[in-house]
């Protein structure tokens, strides 16, 4: 994913220094995730190999808005700029444009300083809501979602393989362990320790029989 | 119509500023970034041609005035997901947070009030002034919100249901957990720019 190898000539200065700032495998990184979110989408109707792949991320609204987060984020923290010039604004244009695009098409909004892992999985049907701490990997959010702060101003932070159904809030500063399964309709405002249920409107936490 | 976008506006900025910095830029970042703020204008256009402009006697031009306004609406509704219907009664300092499944009825709102995303006000529902409502919350028809009160996240008032003033309501239904709730920090300042004090 290297813009060019090692090119000589003064034309090319321009080039060689962008690829100098971009490198450090900071794109490499990007595909990488993207991938990791991609494989997420591609297994869910039933396994699909190589084109097929391109067709669901084409199809699929959920990945529209992961990609976007994705290379915001990447904009914003990964990217090892020496200064942010032009070229970085105009990137940063992009951004919001695509952001703007992917929230009124998906109504899917993510906060820009969340730190979300890879196999990240977000409903096709959107209206969600989304701003954490941090996420950890392969987790699912479905529809009508909202994560987000409290009164004192600071989002969740979420363990590994969650999974949250549709109708769901969740908000405040607190920490939701590994593989918590939350049901359809909750309202969570409390800490939850790793292989739990929770379920209804103020959510209560049980132990996962299953 | 302009005095209550001038509170809207207001409100925006009071509660965008405890995160962001109210620069020249930024309070004109509000047009295009806030789309409840777009859809509050479009509410009160519609509103002001319907009741306000009919009063100059010139009938074509309120006709125009509305035809423009059924086109924002619609444009609207469907690309923000912020359906407020017609007929609703908006006092000014209306802030919607986010966007996505807001649904206001043919209501009566007090000013100062703040809906988030996904709430569902009903139809001859009554909410009165500075009631902030969270994420997700219900207000099913004919119920009445009174003064200060705070809905919080997920909340559902049932059918004809009263909620008293200054109270906090959790969970579905709808159950009083505090009777002096001081919802001041969360509505911030009402109505701040159109000069009134709480």
């Amino acid at each position: 994913m290297e813009i060019c190898d090692g090119g000589s000539g003064d034309l090319l200065g321009t080039v060689q220094k962008i690829s100098e700032t971009m490198k450090n495998n900071s794109i490499r990184k990007l595909c990488e995730l993207l991938e990791k979110d991609l494989e997420v989408y591609s297994s869910f109707p039933g396994q699909c190999v190589g084109t097929q792949k391109w067709l669901t991320a084409l199809q699929s609204r959920g990945f529209w808005a992961v990609a976007v987060f994705r290379y915001g984020y990447w904009l914003n923290h990964e990217a090892q700029w020496e200064k942010k010039g032009l070229c970085w604004n105009l990137l940063k244009l992009l951004f919001h444009f695509a952001n703007y695009v992917i929230r009124s098409a998906t109504k899917i909004m993510i906060g820009e300083m969340s730190v979300i892992g890879p196999g990240l999985f977000l409903s096709n049907r959107g209206e969600i809501v989304m701003g954490v701490q941090k996420m950890g990997n392969h987790c699912i959010v479905d529809t009508r979602v909202t994560i987000g702060m409290g009164e004192d101003q600071v989002p969740p932070e979420i363990g590994d393989n969650v999974c949250i159904e549709s109708d769901t809030v969740v908000y405040g500063n607190i920490q939701i362990g590994n593989r918590v399964h939350i049901h359809a309709g909750t309202v969570l405002s409390k800490n939850v320790p790793d292989d739990r249920v929770v379920r209804g409107n103020p959510g209560r936490i049980q132990k996962n029989t299953s | 119509m302009f005095e209550n976008i001038k509170a809207d506006w207001g409100r925006y900025l009071s509660l965008t500023s405890r995160v962001h910095e109210s620069t020249f830029l930024r309070k004109f970042h509000l047009f295009y970034y806030e789309f409840g703020f777009q859809t509050t204008v479009v509410h009160r256009l519609g509103a002001w041609a319907r009741t306000e402009l009919s009063s100059f006697g010139f009938i074509p031009l309120r006709y125009l005035f509305l035809v423009v306004y059924e086109v924002l609406h619609a444009m609207v509704q469907t690309l923000y997901g912020i359906d407020i219907h017609r007929h609703a009664t908006i006092g000014k300092g209306l802030y919607i947070g986010h966007f996505g499944g807001i649904k206001i009825g043919r209501c009566t709102m007090g000013p100062g009030c703040s809906v988030h995303q996904q709430v569902k006000l009903d139809d001859d529902t009554t909410v009165g002034a500075r009631v902030w409502m969270g994420s997700h919350a219900v207000i099913n028809h004919g119920a009445v919100v009174e003064d200060d009160t705070t809905l919080a996240p997920g909340a559902v008032i049932p059918a004809c249901g009263i909620v008293k003033k200054h109270t906090l309501v959790m969970g579905a239904p709808a159950r009083v957990i505090k009777r002096n709730y001081d919802n001041r920090a969360l509505i911030g300042r009402p109505l701040a720019h159109a000069g009134g004090t709480k």
